[in-house]
């Protein structure tokens, strides 16, 4: 009797709240206090009521449902679950219910103990919320965000990646980034992502061209936290944009400085040709004049012996002045011999190639410089090479306008010859040359190509020639100009 | 065929106006070469104040000039309206100019260097065509003074000429016999100095274009 009294107090006072059950209706036949505050209902009442009477039926919780889990209980042993409570004022109440089969006084029973877990319920929901919250603004920035392992493998990312790449999530997870970077970008990459693996906390940029879904390539600038310590992220924390066109402006905008340079030079030299030819023009239009005046007077017998010397004198005078005019443009052009200095070839090459590259990459040319493995040392005047470079470059990236994508090249190549000279050559897959006479190449670019160039290209000429070597045209081999010039070697050790 | 409007032919002078010495008096020697009357100018105001417009002419002239440039003369010339062809030179690369002055009514452009013998025949051409130009001029001079011995009776009769009456219509229009009319007509045309009606309403038709 005594330990009936002892544990109706523990039944009384619990802390969880606790129904007795029959096994077979599930009615319920005893409750304690706690299950009268939890349900809001006194005792007494709750023992007259049914387990449909106390839950939310809106929440799926009913008689029906309660029996089920009574039963269950019965008959494969303790149940665990979720119940909601309705209570007298209208509230509702999250409660996690424990179920179990006991023999009470000899009869079997359904014990339930009944824990209010708004708590814990509260807590979850808003885990949930906030996870909810952060997989919105992970979704709607603009930046990809994805956690890779040590050897680039995606091991979770943003749905963002969608934006920037056009891939979903599920396609990309487990993938290799190496997959779809720029085969050009691959070393560079995994030496980065090696080292930033090495140390925890490490942080990186870089810059990589990866190919969209849409197969169009894409520059993406990222940036990259290695977090494998961290137990929630396990990995190296990655985020990334596409800045392809922000490249692209960029480009364009060095592109037209360039363009706004060349377009100086050109008109300077353009502005300078012009005027030395308007000054020859004047006495060679003289010189003929006299002249042609003179014969015609000689075939009509009325030309004097004093009539000849005079003409003969003033032709004269025209002759020197035109000697004085180139006399006046060879001192000018003189003044860039001081200018000269021993270089490599192959220095020259590499500083101009950039600025044709851009070029070419413009008007979709692939550039190849097969380039000497040794060096080639010159005597010259590095800016006008580099002109002479870049203006034949051009000329031949110029010249493939209606070649087909995908069949523009231009290939720079430097050889030795046996005549100790280095040879360049820029061949392109353009239209080729007017092949009627190839010391009139020069006056048919003139004449035929848009402004500046004609006189760009006589003008590598004569730079060429002053640093005494040659600047010739021949057909190249995809049926394209191959423009080539040579210069005098520099042995290595003074002969 | 007695056409008293046609002059003796009075042989077109080639003017040349040029800043440099020796292109100018180049030219000078290559034109008398072959037998055209030269004057040469150093620049435009030499030029219009040196020049015969009662003469027959062409203009060789240098598009490049200093003080008045040679498109000033052109429109100067124009305004005017002196006929002379003109014939720029042009130094390299003024092709826009010689479009511009083609534009303006040159008569052509020649790009220096030239060869003699091409600028020679351009010469000719214009020269010619200065000859053509100071003929019409003339008739048109020769035309107009006659035009105003016409009596005012005289004149009813040529208006209605023009609009292509018979003699016996422009005497019912006046009120006066054909006979009459055949009278008046026979005073217009000695007037005139002109033989056929087509010839007379050509010149007609030219001065009221002239004035127009």
């Amino acid at each position: 009797m005594r330990s009936t009294t002892n544990y109706q107090d523990v039944f009384d006072h619990a802390n969880d709240a606790i129904f007795i059950h029959d096994e077979e209706s599930g009615e319920i036949l005893d409750a304690n206090r706690m299950a009268g505050r939890i349900t809001g209902f006194p005792v007494p009442i709750l023992r007259k009521m049914r387990v449909g009477d106390l839950s939310a039926r809106d929440k799926g919780c009913d008689s029906l449902g309660a029996l089920m889990h009574i039963h269950r209980a019965v008959d494969e042993g303790p149940q665990l679950f979720e119940w909601w409570l309705r209570r007298p004022d209208g509230s509702e109440l999250p409660t996690e219910v424990n179920l179990k089969r006991i023999i009470s006084n000899g009869y079997p029973r359904v014990i339930a103990l009944v824990r209010d877990i708004r708590d814990r319920k509260r807590a979850e929901e808003q885990l949930v919320a906030r996870e909810a919250y952060y997989r919105r603004l992970i979704a709607n920035i603009g930046d990809g965000i994805a956690i890779l392992d040590r050897e680039g493998t995606v091991r979770w990312v943003g749905p963002s990646i969608r934006k920037v790449l056009g891939f979903r999530e599920r396609e990309v997870r487990g993938r290799g980034i190496f997959e779809r970077v720029h085969q050009d970008d691959i070393p560079q990459l995994q030496e980065q992502l090696a080292q930033l693996g090495r140390c925890s906390g490490n942080e990186g940029c870089f810059r990589y061209n990866i190919q969209h879904r849409d197969g169009s390539w894409r520059i993406i600038e990222g940036t990259c936290v290695n977090l494998l310590e961290d137990e929630h992220v396990d990995g190296l924390l990655v985020t990334f944009r596409d800045i392809t066109l922000r490249i692209e402006a960029e480009e364009r905008i060095r592109q037209r400085e360039l363009e706004l340079s060349h377009m100086a030079r050109q008109s300077t030299t353009g502005e300078m040709a012009s005027a030395l030819a308007h000054e020859l023009n004047q006495p060679f239009f003289a010189i003929m004049n006299f002249l042609g005046g003179a014969i015609r007077r000689a075939k009509a017998g009325r030309l004097d012996n004093d009539t000849l010397l005079e003409v003969l004198e003033n032709t004269r005078a025209q002759a020197e002045r035109a000697g004085r005019i180139i006399r006046t443009v060879r001192n000018f052009t003189r003044k860039s011999n001081f200018h000269r200095e021993l270089v490599d070839i192959r220095k020259i090459v590499e500083e101009i190639a950039p600025f044709i590259d851009i070029e070419a990459r413009a008007q979709r040319v692939s550039v190849r410089y097969r380039l000497l493995r040794e060096a080639a040392m010159v005597n010259c005047d590095w800016v006008l090479i580099e002109q002479v470079i870049s203006n034949i470059a051009r000329n031949g990236i110029e010249a493939m306008v209606d070649t087909p994508i995908g069949q523009r090249q231009l290939i720079l190549n430097t050889h030795i010859t046996a005549a100790h000279s280095v040879v360049m050559s820029i061949e392109d897959r353009g239209h080729g040359l007017p092949w009627t006479n190839p010391d009139r190449i020069y006056d048919a670019f003139y004449t035929t190509k848009k402004e500046g160039l004609g006189i760009g290209l006589s003008l590598c000429r004569s730079i060429i020639d002053s640093h005494g070597g040659h600047l010739w045209a021949t057909k190249g081999s995809g049926g394209g100009a191959k423009f080539s010039f040579s210069l005098p070697l520099v042995p290595d050790k003074p002969a | 065929m007695t056409n008293k409007l046609v002059h003796p032919p009075a042989t077109p002078c080639v003017y040349v106006v040029d800043d440099d010495d020796g292109v100018r008096e180049s030219l000078r020697w290559l034109l008398d070469s072959v037998g055209h009357p030269v004057k040469v100018f150093r620049n435009a105001r030499e030029f219009l104040d040196g020049y015969d417009p009662e003469q027959p002419g062409c203009l060789l002239l240098d598009i490049r000039m200093p003080l008045m440039g040679g498109f000033e003369l052109q429109e100067r010339l124009r305004a005017e309206n002196l006929p002379l062809p003109i014939l720029f030179l042009t130094g390299h690369g003024t092709i826009p100019m010689s479009v511009r002055a083609m534009r303006a009514g040159a008569f052509d452009f020649i790009e220096k260097p030239f060869s003699d013998q091409a600028l020679l025949e351009r010469v000719q051409e214009a020269v010619n065509h200065a000859a053509e130009l100071y003929r019409q001029q003339r008739h048109l001079q020769y035309f107009n003074q006659h035009l105003s011995k016409l009596s005012p009776r005289e004149h009813e009769v040529l208006d209605l000429m023009m609009e292509g009456m018979s003699s016996r219509q422009i005497g019912e229009e006046l009120g006066i016999s054909k006979k009459t009319v055949e009278v008046h007509r026979c005073h217009i045309r000695e007037k005139l100095g002109i033989d056929s009606i087509a010839e007379l309403v050509r010149m007609v038709l030219k001065n009221n274009g002239m004035q127009g």
